[in-house]
């Protein structure tokens, strides 16, 4: 059940924050989007087996669930505040 | 690394081979025959053997007959050389792709020149042969959890890599054997593995990926991007005057000053006989790692609208073109391709050895052991042999003198019932009996298939060997080797179950009758 759990966790956050670095890394990778986009889409998948990684590595479940989620807030409150407040454009 | 951490690690990697085993078992299996697909499509439709390859004029009378017999097909069609000495149209038709080639001059339905069967494995390869999407994203997903597996497995082996890589200890310790076996292969093989669950991941769930990053990260602004990255030349808008299109060799001469090694395989055109109308090139190139590539022209003119061949490459077509020659060896020769085909079946092997190991590891000193273990035993017999005896049996019957058998339809139908049939037969026997007697029938199968093939086509070994069909030669070769190892694995498991561990669920149940009484469930 533990593994089940932890498979589910891994496999969930770690794609999100997958794509959340993937579309930070498209906003601020350099002046051209499009480029940034076909880079940062490469990363995803190491990220998220990187992340499936920790959350098994981890000692306790539920502390890789919460760093996980940690993770993830931080990176998709940076995406969606800063450009609503315009520090960054859009792609 | 702490003991603590690794054996977590440990248990990581056991959780998400096991958990994958047999998906990945079946992808492994079937991809390492898609190395050769050309070869096998050569052995599944005879006519394509001696088929000589289409010319520019072939396409051209072919663009001509389409375009005064379906004007409306002029918006957009294609026209791809096949495997077949004519070349082939295809059009949409009131909302169907219709398709045709010239035989004496008159437009008719093409023969059988594609092969169900070698599209059906590939599919097998990325699907499993589920439908809709559902097989490919567990693909994809299983991928991911492999990626896990390689991750927790060299964290575990990296101290002592080079010690286990030489620790071969076959004795009487078999659980032991198969350790090292297991670790051997995976060790030699690393490099290739995390290729391919890297890759594997990328084609099967990257619809997954962009679509997150569309909804979740770029808020609607990423799928844009994609396909403008993914894009050679824009979607031509018909200028409305009138143009005569230039013929096919001098697109393919002004595509060549392009590319020069551009070996055309297919032809999309736009816009027929408008000014603004493009036809654009695919092909296969030579000397660099990404061996496809596609040139945009104008028809009438033959200027140079976007281009997409090594050199000149968008770096999103660059990535996914890199990815594709990794995946499947497409930019090595033969041996590179034999060398993919040897490491697919390790891989399988792999998987296969992961399954046997956990149920091992698990097993019980007194007799009888658990449900669990039992049922993991009867699905790996019959899963993963069950794809073997399935294949065998659809290559088989596609050689047989019907034709529904190498249909679309007819392939699937094959595979499917004997698949599936393997696992309910692996479910009512004991499962050592299931592996041998699938193990045998496999082999029976493989080595009846240059039979077969001789029967049917007539061109047996010494015939295809003399006239120089060295694919057919090849294969037949390679089917006689593969049923021979079938052959000495069930003599193998044969030995196992006689003289192993009498507690095992490996053990024949003669000797083991304390489980004799629920091993036989139908």
């Amino acid at each position: 059940m533990i593994m089940l759990i932890r498979s589910l966790a891994g496999l969930i956050g770690g794609y999100l924050l997958g794509i959340a670095l993937a579309g930070l890394w498209t906003h601020w990778g350099g002046s051209d989007a499009e480029r940034n986009l076909s880079f940062a889409m490469l990363f995803i998948v190491p990220v998220w087996i990187g992340a499936l990684a920790l959350v098994f590595a981890a000692r306790s479940t539920w502390y890789a669930c919460i760093a996980l989620l940690a993770a993830n807030a931080v990176c998709y409150s940076i995406l969606w505040a800063l450009p609503a407040i315009a520090i960054v454009g859009p792609p | 690394m702490k003991p603590d951490t690794l054996r977590r690690l440990h248990s990581a990697h056991t959780w998400a081979g096991v958990s994958t085993s047999w998906i990945l078992f079946i992808a492994f299996f079937a991809g390492s025959i898609t190395v050769f697909s050309p070869e096998v499509h050569e052995w599944v439709v005879p006519q394509a053997r001696r088929a000589s390859a289409p010319t520019a004029q072939d396409v051209a009378a072919l663009v001509a007959a389409v375009t005064q017999a379906h004007p409306p097909a002029r918006a957009e069609f294609d026209i791809s050389l096949g495997h077949s000495s004519q070349p082939i149209a295809s059009w949409y038709s009131a909302g169907e792709r219709v398709s045709a080639q010239l035989a004496d001059g008159v437009l008719v339905p093409p023969g059988r020149t594609e092969s169900a069967l070698s599209e059906f494995i590939l599919e097998l390869h990325y699907t499993l042969g589920l439908p809709g999407e559902a097989g490919m994203y567990l693909v994809g997903i299983a991928c991911v959890i492999y990626g896990l597996a390689l991750v927790a497995g060299l964290l575990i082996y990296v101290r002592n890599l080079i010690g286990d890589l030489f620790a071969w200890r076959a004795g009487r310790n078999l659980k032991q054997f198969w350790r090292d076996a297991h670790t051997m292969v995976g060790v030699l093989s690393l490099p290739f593995h995390i290729t391919f669950a890297y890759t594997g991941a990328m084609f099967t769930i990257f619809v997954l990926m962009a679509a997150g990053l569309d909804r979740f990260a770029l808020q609607g602004r990423a799928a844009p991007l994609i396909e403008h990255a993914f894009e050679v030349a824009p979607a031509p808008e018909p200028g409305g005057e009138a143009a005569t299109p230039l013929h096919p060799a001098v697109l393919i001469a002004a595509a060549k000053r392009v590319a020069p090694s551009l070996r055309p395989t297919f032809f999309s055109y736009r816009h027929y006989g408008d000014a603004n109308g493009t036809v654009q090139i695919y092909g296969q190139v030579s000397g660099a790692l990404i061996q496809q590539g596609s040139i945009v022209l104008n028809s009438a003119s033959g200027a140079l609208i976007g281009a997409s061949v090594p050199g000149r490459m968008h770096p999103a077509n660059a990535a996914s073109g890199t990815m594709l020659a990794l995946h499947y060896g497409r930019f090595g020769g033969f041996v590179t391709r034999w060398m993919y085909f040897g490491l697919g079946l390790a891989g399988a092997f792999l998987f296969y050895s992961g399954a046997l190991l956990w149920i091992e590891s698990r097993r019980r000193r007194q007799a009888g052991q658990p449900r669990l273990h039992r049922s993991m035993a009867r699905l790996t017999v019959g899963l993963c042999i069950g794809s073997c005896l399935g294949l065998a049996v659809t290559f088989a019957a596609n050689q047989l003198p019907v034709a529904w058998f190498a249909t679309d339809l007819g392939v699937r139908v094959v595979y499917g019932v004997f698949w599936l049939g393997s696992v309910i037969f692996a479910w009512c026997r004991p499962p050592i009996r299931a592996a041998i007697e699938l193990l045998y029938a496999t082999a029976a199968f493989a080595l009846a298939l240059p039979i077969l093939n001789a029967i049917a086509s007539g061109d047996h070994l010494l015939r295809s060997a003399a006239e120089g069909h060295w694919a057919v030669f090849w294969f037949d070769m390679t089917a006689l080797a593969v049923g021979m190892s079938f052959l000495l694995l069930a003599r193998a498991v044969a030995r196992r179950a006689r003289a192993g561990e009498r507690n095992s669920v490996w053990a024949a149940p003669a000797e083991a009758p304390a489980n004799s009484e629920s091993e036989h469930r139908c």
